[in-house]
């Protein structure tokens, strides 16, 4: 018989969900393995997102729009070094409108009284540059044109990072770096990461002082600002054309921020820790869904026998399983995602970090349930060959 | 008692008034050295309309006659043609396709617990398609009054008596009108009087539609229903009663 399928859809009788409601402690039980797996993917994925969004921090704050990097350089803090001279080739590559040389160092602060310290990483950079995307930082760059001037992040971790409000308080404080004495004159907001406590800007100039064995001929990193009305990425290429590829990288800052993040994810401890995580919640959600609906078939199997005594195609007894399997990652999810954002804010009490719910997150985990409940049924239905109506009389 | 020669069902006429016709049908259940036989060339010719009841001790075969004619089992060896279909070498699609066209009641009443009474009669018009379901409330509507289960539409199997509940499954095997009943030992877990009473419908209701009716069954109480009585014994009918004017009441 061959009928509409839609039809037939419409008209079924919603078996898998009249089996679930039956048994509202399978249900409930079922529901909270969804749950459990849903708020585990997602805190996995929620602080290694945390924690590479930290990592991306630097590049989303200083800037440009393009950069230009050694081929060998990785997250913020292992960039490299670059010919300076790749800057003065890349000014003259046509919608390129400005650029200075990023130099970077790691070096500790320690405030004169209380001998508070704290391990800072340093940016050196031109105070002429005028494409910083960070306002506070454009609108303070100039004060970093007076020798030993520093800006310091708001966010840099006490003890030492309390200097913070005096500097708010007084508009300037002083700290010991290196044996000199550094002003901090400004403060922005970037945040700690795992390798430092907090970060500075200082003028190249300064920055060659604190760090004396830094050549200005080896670079970090290289910012361009690029023509508002021109395509940033016909200008990378141009870049790339232009620019040896032996020592040069050219990315978008977009581009270089997902390339830290893939980085990491794949080769990073932390990267390989979170994504064992995610499998782990993935696994043991499956488990749980999969307990349960093959009970569910088990305790189903001389009622589907006789489904199939009646005319009822192994098909339809399919169909039900997944009906379920479909049922449990919609009504698991919904809950899932509400009490995944209760953990959020919970862990962003806890540690500063701060973790957000992006949509495509929401999705991916959503693909995921969608799959761990499916594959679960599918396992299932494997028990629904038992259901033989030969055995049913 | 009469003997009676085997109708044989090869030939213009039976072909149309034959609802089951089996000619020469083995059956081996095991296999190697453990294979037994247990059906020894079986023939029976059951015309439309017919209800024949079928007899026999333990183990001689009963069930698996039911489960052969039903399409429930690959036919081994011989020939059944069940409501005009052979079964034997029948592939999977035809075998569903004639299980459809056929109400099967058992000796558990395999309802399914999670629907209601309603829902589960229903279930014996879904199979059918979504055509079917046209008119599917009026239609359990009238089958479950038949069967005298109307105040009990909306309730769960686990709230019936179990006479109700083997009531329940004979309307679901009746709602879609199928032309032949397969029925096995479906008194078997009733008591003596709902045991009667629900062959006395499933009896009624088949002459009122002209249904065939095949049912294995133990109960000598209830043999005059029976337009025609075969015993089998170890594999073979060796008994067959013909019953010219069975006893007709009505439950109502
Ligand atoms: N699936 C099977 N595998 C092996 N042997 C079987 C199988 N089903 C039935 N048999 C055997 O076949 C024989 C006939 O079984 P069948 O169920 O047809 O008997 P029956 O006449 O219905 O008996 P009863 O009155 O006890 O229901 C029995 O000896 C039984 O043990
Ligand atoms: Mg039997």
């Amino acid at each position: 018989m061959i009928s509409n399928p839609i039809a037939v859809l419409a008209t079924r009788t919603p078996l898998g969900w009249r089996q679930l409601r039956h048994k509202p402690m399978r249900l409930a039980v079922a529901l909270a393995g969804v749950v459990f797996a849903n708020m585990l993917i997602f805190m996995q994925l929620g602080v290694m997102g945390a924690l590479f969004e930290n990592a991306v921090k630097p590049v989303r704050v200083l800037s440009a729009d393009i950069m230009l990097l050694s081929p060998e350089a990785r997250q913020f803090g292992k960039l490299g070094t670059l010919p300076r001279r790749r800057l003065y080739q890349a000014l003259g590559v046509e919608g390129v409108t400005s650029g200075a040389s990023l130099y970077v160092g790691s070096v500790s602060f320690r405030t004169p009284i209380s001998i508070r310290q704290a391990n800072v990483t340093v940016f050196g950079v031109d105070p002429e540059f005028d494409g910083f995307v960070d306002p506070e930082i454009s609108v303070q760059r100039a004060k970093l044109r007076v020798a030993e001037t520093a800006l310091l992040d708001r966010l840099t971790r006490r003890p030492f990072g309390a200097i913070a409000q005096v500097i708010d308080e007084k508009g300037a404080a002083s700290v010991e770096v290196s044996g000199r004495t550094i002003s901090l004159a400004g403060l922005f907001s970037l945040g700690a990461s795992f390798d430092a406590d907090g970060t500075a800007i200082v003028s190249d100039q300064t920055f060659f002082r604190l760090f004396p064995r830094r050549s200005g001929a080896a670079a970090s990193a290289i910012m361009l600002k690029v023509d508002p009305e021109a395509d940033i990425d016909d200008v990378a290429n141009r870049l790339k054309q232009a620019l040896p590829a032996s020592d040069t990288q050219v990315m978008t800052t977009e581009q270089y921020a997902d390339y830290i993040k893939d980085y990491m994810r794949d080769n990073t401890a932390i990267g390989f820790i979170f994504t064992f995580g995610v499998v782990f919640g993935f696994v043991i959600g499956f488990a749980i869904v999969y307990q349960i609906l093959s009970a569910d078939v088990n305790d189903h199997l001389a009622e589907y026998a006789t489904f199939k005594a009646m005319g009822y195609s192994h098909g339809y007894l399919l169909g039900v399983v997944f009906e379920e399997a479909l049922l449990l990652a919609a009504l698991g999810f919904v809950p899932g995602v509400l009490m995944s954002l209760g953990l959020y804010a919970v862990i962003a009490k806890g540690t500063e970090l701060a973790i957000d719910m992006p949509l495509d997150r929401a999705a991916l985990v959503l693909v995921l349930t969608f799959s761990m409940c499916c594959l679960s049924g599918l396992v299932a239905t494997r028990r629904l060959k038992a259901a033989d109506p030969a055995d049913v009389f | 008692m009469t003997q009676l020669p085997h109708a044989n069902c090869f030939g213009p006429k039976p072909r149309s008034t034959s609802a089951i016709c089996i000619n020469g049908l083995c059956h081996w259940f095991g296999k190697g050295p453990t294979r037994k036989q247990i059906l020894f060339s079986l023939d029976l010719d059951v015309l439309r309309g017919e209800i024949i009841f079928l007899m026999g001790p333990s183990g001689c075969g009963k069930t698996t006659v039911l489960t052969l004619v039903g399409g429930l089992r690959s036919v081994q060896a011989g020939s059944v043609r069940t409501l005009g279909v052979e079964m034997a070498e029948a592939d999977e699609q035809t075998m569903i396709a004639t299980r459809r066209r056929i109400g099967f009641i058992y000796q558990a009443h395999n309802l399914h617990q999670s629907l209601t009474v309603l829902e589960n009669v229903r279930m014996g018009l879904e199979v059918h398609g979504p055509e079917a379901l046209a008119d599917w409330r009026k239609r359990s509507a009238a089958i479950l009054a038949g069967v005298g289960l109307t105040r009990w539409a909306d309730a769960y199997p686990a709230q019936l008596s179990g006479g109700q509940k083997q009531r329940v499954a004979i309307a679901r095997a009746l709602v879609a009108r199928s032309p032949l009943i397969l029925a096995d030992e479906p008194t078997a877990t009733l008591d003596k009087v709902t045991g009667r009473q629900t062959v006395n419908l499933l009896h009624d209701l088949a002459k009122q539609q002209h249904r065939t009716v095949l049912m294995v069954t133990h109960d000598n109480r209830i043999l005059d229903l029976a337009d025609r009585i075969l015993e089998m014994e170890d594999g073979r009918i060796v008994n067959e009663t013909r019953q010219c004017s069975p006893r007709r009441e009505t439950t109502r």
